[in-house]
Parts: structure tokens; C-alpha cells; sequence
């Protein structure tokens, strides 16, 4: 049935199979050059186009008080976007029928929940763009009600965000974080270390529009969440400490207050208050003084309070007695031509070292603090822990100020005795009446009780030395003179604590303004209780009072404060009297 | 040659086909297994691709229904935080009439001594009033419109103590409503 002839068709059945073997050829090579020689840079660009990497959040350690309430976590927060290409009217099924929602309706109910104008919002899904954010770190509550919706254009991105459920309590020492995550002042900045994590690394596959392979997901790197910080403060007290402190820098119209509370015994800071200060969820709504820790970085001349460093220092030292005998007038002229007053008028008074605390007379005490000579006595400022900052160092921790004490001039040498001249900030005076309150040993203010990392290891922080500043006798000597300010003393009684022992002192600082001191006052008043053995330390002060010019406006806060403190740690009433120290002479 | 041809004379022809025949007939079963495990193989995997379709949904529904708890533990515990935190506290407190008593009274139990004197709590312009310490993280708080503590005035006057106000004044006070 051949048309041609045999060896013709053998021929063409030749070039034929030629033919077939060439393109089997060109394509073996044309497989090899994809499979072997250019599979390399062939696979890459695939695995480019469709693969994408992604940052897992590490989670950001939480922050607890010392009884294990919150006070700063991570919460997951949500940017709303929107595809403006798609945007569209939806149908819902509702009670079986099917309504249609106009994109103006759509945007109400947006703007309700997004709490937002309905406007602005319809501008933002107007376009023909993939991508427009709605609003930015929205809480699971307002994602919650928009992904109920199902509105198929709307989709989230989610963010790990900071959030302190306490609000401003505390917040002049958290510090804060900015929306970027970077932390911002503050514990958050400064214990940055154990709350940090790592973040991890995980890549996804997704198809040519750009949605997400289920479960094409490879973590690269896992994440590493933050450790946990735990605290020395406690909430409550902390929270009622701002409540007083609010008040009464609003009654007293004061530029701001402050208070701390320390456990005598450990040196653990309970509180550490401020008024006004910054609620870190909202860090823009507080003035720049505000967002930081006032009690560490503000120093102020202390004033009479510093009276009881000069009177332990002469007990101390074998230079005085708590019945050590003065003669006290309203003022004395120094030989340099410069005048110590007392702060009110008085005929010369016969006063023993525990009366001139009575009536922190500086005339008085001048007297007892010339027995001791300068360098002793500021030895013992300094071992009360006075001119450096404390162990904590605090971001920003201000030293306070005792100047170039030994080319001191003679009127800021006498000065010093009742505490004009130098400075300290809150958190030092409240630690130099601790020393007192625990039988003359200063303790390190203890603030961090350690920090618990994501693999359950627990990393304590070391504390600076205890401090041996005066003796056990000296230091009881001093509480009990203390306590006669607070028996008898005109402003001390305002002080007194119905069924507890009580000793503390006031301060009236005058505040420099410019080369001179002005007519505002640093009024503060610090004291312990119960005073047969004290428990606790409340140290108290108003900056800039303008109603009350005397600490009497600062003696209700601390007695406020300390009432509160002595109900929380249900200490025993006092059960014994004060010691019987004679105030004045005849 | 006359070997090879005896050789060639000893085949019997009718022999050489059914040798042919067996290896035809082995051939076929060979093929038929063969097809058989690849349609068996294909059916295998037709199923393993609907388990695993259904899987990853399932894996899916679950990995969303996770999400979605979660942001409702979020909400939920958000809510508690705010409720129970003590800005509320003092505002329920605040919208209730309640005052801090700064005079407490306590009973020393080894001879039973009053310590203290017992005084009814007043407001004045010391007292804290309602929450000073701002929070935004509330996400809620009670209403207390609907708050009541009823017999309050008649319990404080009938008292004679602190103390009877603290263990007899309880009121009674709704479920917490919530804004």
C-alpha cells in the first residue's frame, strides 16, 4: 500500500526519527538549563514572588506591684484598614431576608463604633487605592464590633501595644511607650533589659493575589517574650497616696506634691507619689515636669526637717543630750553682719535639744550644731545618705546638693544645720529618717523585687549596702525627741495619730528664686509611727503652697497617708507612752 | 553449521508459540497490576487531599475560633480591669455617699479595750471626692445612676459607732450595671 518506493520511505522514516531525536535533544538541554544550570536563580525569583517574611512580636514583659496587681502589660491592638478599590454596598441575611447596606450606612456604623466622623471616614474609603488606614492601636473591644460587621473590605493589622491598667497610678515612675514601641523615661526605659523580648521571624507563602496560603506558614525564628518585673509598691496605697496628694495640691494651690512611704525594717518603697503626674496610657495629656519621677529627680532645700540630722549628729558624737540645755532668741546676728531668725517672733526661750525640735527653733539648733565640727557633720549627711543619688539610680536620679562642703561659706555652713543651703530630693529625706526608724541603720531603697524571665528563671537585683549611720541609743533618742514634736509641738500636734505613737518633724523650706529666696515655701513634714518601734516612714511635701505657707498644710496629708498605711499593714495600736523628756529648762 | 542447524531442526514450532503466549499472558498481569496500583495510588491520593482539604479547614476554623476567644478574653479582662480598678471603686463609692473615715476604732482583744474614738466620717474639704487619679485605659466603668444604698442615713443615725456603721450599714446594693 506504499506511494512511495521502499527505500524512499525508509529514508523519510530516517529524517523523521532525526527530527523527533533533535527537538528530544533541544529539550533535554532546555530541561537541564531550568533543572540544573539555572535552577538556582530560577527557584529564587519563585520562592521571592510568592514567599514573604514576617516579624513575630515578641511580647513585652509585664510589670506587677508587690502583690502581684498589674500595672503595665501588652495588649494586642489593631489598625483598622481598608481596600478603597473594593469598597462597595454589602448584603446581609437578615431574619432570612436580604438587606442591602449603602457604603454611607456602612460608614455610620463605623463612625459610631470608631468613634469618628462619619465625613472623614467616607473620604478615606472614596478611591481606587489597595490600602487606606481607618484609625490606628484600636482596643479588642472596637475590633471586636467591626469584624462582627463582616464587612468583606475591611481587614486589620495586629500590633502588640502597652497598656496600664491603673492609669496614672504610678505612672511618674513606669514611664511610658511610644505607638512605635519605644519605651520612653521611666522603669519601662530603664529595666528595658528584663522586659524586652526578641523578636522572632516566620515566613509565608501567598498566592498571585496576594492572600495567604493557609498553613504555608515556617517559623524562621521563634519569638522570645519579655521577662516579668515585679515591684516593692504597693497599688492601693499607692492610689490613695495620689488621691490625697491631689487634693491637697489643690487646696493648698501648690505646684505639686509629693509622698513616700518606706517599710523601716527592709527599706522596701511602698509609695512614691506625685501630684499632678502622667497617666502613661496618655502620656501627651501631661506637661514635661509631670512625666517624670519627681520624688528621684527634684531636689529642694529640705528646711527644718533636716533639723533632726544636726540633732542625731550631736547625740551621735557625745556633743548633746536630748536635755542638752539652750538659751533660743527670735534671731541672732552672726559675726559676718548676717541674721538667724526663728520663723515667728518670740522672747529668748529656755529650750533643751528636744524642745528646740519641738519648736524647730533655728537659733536653737545652730547653737547644738556649732558643738560638732563641719566635717563631722557633713560625714554624717552623707552617710544619712544625703548629696548622691541612691542605689536605684533612677533615670534622671537627681543627687541633690551639698556643694563644695569644705570651702562652704560661714552663714550656708549654719544654714545647713536647719537644712537652707543644700539640697535632697524626697526619696533621700525619707531614707534618712528610715536610718532612724530602724535603729540607725540606712537601708538602700529596695524598688525591684526581681524579674521573671519567659523560661521561669528569676533574676534578683542587688541592693546597695546597709549603712551603720548612728547608734541604736542615739537613734532611739532621736525618735523620742521626735515624738514630742508631734505630742507638743504647735504644728507637730496636727500631725498626732489617735491611738498611735507618732514622732516626726515638719520643714518650712524657702525656695530660690534666682539669686534669692522668694516668698513660696517647700512645706513637708516626715514622720514614723508606731514611734516604740517603727514600722513604717510617710515623707510628705508640697512644692510652691500658696494658701498654707507653714508645713500645718502638709502635717494632714501625712497624717492622712500614714492612718491609711497603719489600717493596710493592720498595725497594733500603741499600747505604751512616750518617754519623758524634759522640752525646757527653768 | 551442522550444528547450529541441528539445533534450529530440533525447535518444534508449535512450542515456540506457546513459550510466546506465557510471556504475553505475564505481560498483561504485569500491566493490569500496574494500572491498578496507579489508579489505587490516584484514589489514595484524591482521599488524602479531601482529608487533608478538610483538615486545614478544620485546623483554619479552629486557629479563628482561637483568635476570636481571644480578643473576647482581651475585652472581657479589659472590662474586669477597669471595673474592679480603684478610680471605679472611688467613684461608686463617691456616688454613694460613702466617706473615708479617717478615725478608726479598734478592739484589743486580750482585755478588750476600745482604742480610738469612735466618730462619724464627714466630708469636708479634706475628704477625697470622687476619682483624682486619671486612667485612660478604662474601657468601662459602673453606672452608678442605678446604684443604691438604701436605709444608709437611718443606719448612720441609729449608730453609735463606727463600728455598728461598719457591720450593720450593708444596704443593699444592685448587680453591678455597667457603662
Amino acid at each position: 500500500m506504499s506511494l512511495l518506493p521502499p527505500n524512499q520511505e525508509r529514508q523519510r522514516f530516517g529524517i523523521l526519527r532525526l527530527i523527533v531525536a533533535g527537538f528530544l535533544v533541544l529539550f533535554v538541554l532546555h530541561l537541564l538549563d531550568l533543572q540544573v544550570v539555572n535552577a538556582g536563580s530560577i527557584n529564587k525569583v519563585s520562592l521571592e514572588n510568592r514567599q514573604k517574611t514576617r516579624v513575630i512580636e515578641a511580647a513585652r514583659g509585664s510589670i506587677f506591684d508587690k502583690d502581684g496587681n498589674v500595672l503595665a502589660r501588652s495588649v494586642f491592638s489593631y489598625d483598622v484598614n481598608v481596600a478603597p478599590v473594593n469598597v462597595g454596598p454589602i448584603t446581609r441575611d437578615v431574619d432570612g431576608a436580604s438587606v442591602t447596606l449603602s457604603v454611607d450606612q456602612i460608614a455610620g456604623q463605623l463612625a459610631d463604633i470608631l468613634q469618628m466622623d462619619k465625613n472623614e471616614l467616607l473620604r478615606k474609603l472614596a478611591g481606587t487605592g489597595q490600602y487606606a488606614n481607618l484609625k490606628k492601636r484600636v482596643d479588642a473591644s472596637v475590633y471586636s464590633q467591626i469584624n462582627s460587621l463582616n464587612i468583606p473590605w475591611i481587614y486589620f493589622d495586629s500590633h502588640l501595644s502597652r497598656v496600664y491598667p491603673n492609669g496614672a497610678v504610678a505612672g511618674n515612675l513606669l514611664g511610658f511607650i511610644t505607638s512605635d514601641g519605644n519605651t520612653k523615661a521611666g522603669l519601662e526605659n530603664k529595666m528595658n533589659a528584663c522586659l524586652a523580648g526578641v523578636d522572632g521571624k516566620e515566613t509565608y507563602e501567598q498566592g498571585v493575589d496576594g492572600i495567604r496560603i493557609p498553613d504555608s506558614a515556617v517559623v524562621a525564628k521563634q519569638a522570645k517574650n519579655g521577662g516579668d518585673l515585679k515591684l516593692t509598691l504597693d497599688t492601693n496605697l499607692q492610689y490613695f497616696s495620689q488621691q490625697v496628694l491631689e487634693t491637697a495640691v489643690k487646696n493648698e494651690r501648690a505646684d505639686y506634691g509629693t509622698a513616700v512611704v518606706v517599710e523601716a525594717a527592709t527599706g522596701k518603697l511602698l509609695v512614691a507619689a506625685e501630684a499632678p503626674t502622667v497617666d502613661p496610657n496618655n502620656p501627651g495629656a501631661a506637661i514635661e515636669r509631670d512625666r517624670q519621677a519627681k520624688v528621684f529627680n527634684y531636689s529642694y532645700e529640705p528646711g527644718s526637717t533636716m533639723k533632726m540630722i544636726t540633732a542625731a549628729t550631736a547625740i551621735d558624737v557625745g556633743a548633746a543630750t536630748p536635755e542638752t540645755k539652750v538659751i533660743a532668741p527670735y534671731k541672732v546676728k552672726m559675726p559676718w553682719g548676717l541674721w538667724i531668725k526663728d520663723s515667728h517672733v518670740h522672747p529668748p526661750m529656755k529650750l533643751t535639744l528636744a524642745g528646740i525640735l519641738r519648736d524647730s527653733s533655728n537659733t536653737g539648733i545652730i547653737q547644738i550644731g556649732a558643738k560638732v565640727s563641719r566635717s563631722v557633720r557633713v560625714s554624717y549627711m552623707k552617710k544619712f545618705g544625703l548629696g548622691t543619688a541612691t542605689s536605684l539610680h533612677m533615670e534622671g536620679e537627681s543627687g541633690g546638693m551639698l556643694g563644695d562642703t569644705k570651702n562652704w561659706d560661714l552663714q550656708t555652713d549654719k544654714n545647713s544645720m536647719f537644712g537652707q543651703g543644700i539640697a535632697v530630693t524626697p526619696v533621700q529625706m525619707a531614707y534618712a529618717y528610715q536610718a532612724i526608724a530602724n535603729g540607725g541603720v540606712r537601708l538602700s531603697p529596695e524598688l525591684f523585687e526581681g524579674c521573671k524571665a519567659a523560661d521561669g528563671s528569676v533574676t534578683n537585683y542587688p541592693v546597695g549596702q546597709p549603712v551603720r549611720v548612728v547608734s541604736p541609743a542615739t537613734a532611739r533618742s532621736t525618735i523620742d525627741m521626735l515624738e514630742k514634736v508631734v505630742e507638743q509641738g504647735g504644728i507637730g500636734k496636727t500631725a498626732a495619730i489617735a491611738g498611735y505613737r507618732v514622732a516626726g518633724k515638719s520643714g518650712t523650706a524657702q525656695i530660690k528664686e534666682g539669686n534669692r529666696y522668694g516668698n513660696l515655701y517647700a512645706i513637708s513634714f516626715i514622720g514614723m509611727a508606731p514611734a516604740e518601734s517603727p514600722k513604717y516612714v510617710v515623707a510628705v511635701m508640697l512644692y510652691k503652697s500658696r494658701r498654707t505657707t507653714s508645713s500645718i498644710g502638709a502635717t494632714p496629708v501625712f497624717k492622712q497617708i500614714m492612718q491609711q498605711v497603719l489600717r493596710a499593714y493592720r498595725v497594733p495600736p500603741s499600747t505604751t507612752k512616750s518617754k519623758n523628756i524634759a522640752t525646757e529648762w527653768k | 553449521m551442522s550444528a547450529l542447524r541441528a539445533a534450529t531442526k530440533s525447535i518444534n514450532p508449535r512450542s515456540s508459540v506457546r513459550v510466546l503466549g506465557n510471556l504475553n499472558q505475564s505481560k498483561v498481569k504485569l500491566a493490569i497490576i500496574m494500572l491498578v496500583g496507579l489508579v489505587a495510588i490516584q484514589v489514595l491520593h484524591v482521599l488524602m487531599g479531601g482529608f487533608t482539604a478538610q483538615f486545614t479547614y478544620e485546623i483554619s476554623h479552629l486557629k479563628s475560633e482561637s483568635r476570636t476567644l481571644s480578643t473576647q478574653a482581651d475585652v472581657l479582662n479589659s472590662e474586669v480591669t477597669s471595673l474592679s480598678s480603684n478610680q471605679n471603686l472611688v467613684n461608686v463609692a463617691h456616688s454613694l455617699g460613702m466617706v473615708s473615715n479617717v478615725n478608726p476604732v479598734f478592739l484589743r482583744l486580750s482585755d478588750g479595750t476600745v482604742i480610738g474614738k469612735p466618730r462619724r466620717a464627714q466630708a469636708n474639704e479634706r475628704t477625697i471626692s470622687s476619682n483624682l487619679v486619671p486612667n485612660a485605659a478604662m474601657t468601662t466603668d459602673t453606672n452608678t445612676k442605678n446604684l443604691t444604698l438604701q436605709n444608709t442615713d437611718r443606719v448612720l443615725a441609729s449608730s453609735t459607732s463606727s463600728v455598728a456603721v461598719a457591720s450593720g450599714a450593708t444596704g443593699s446594693i444592685q448587680a453591678s450595671p455597667t457603662n
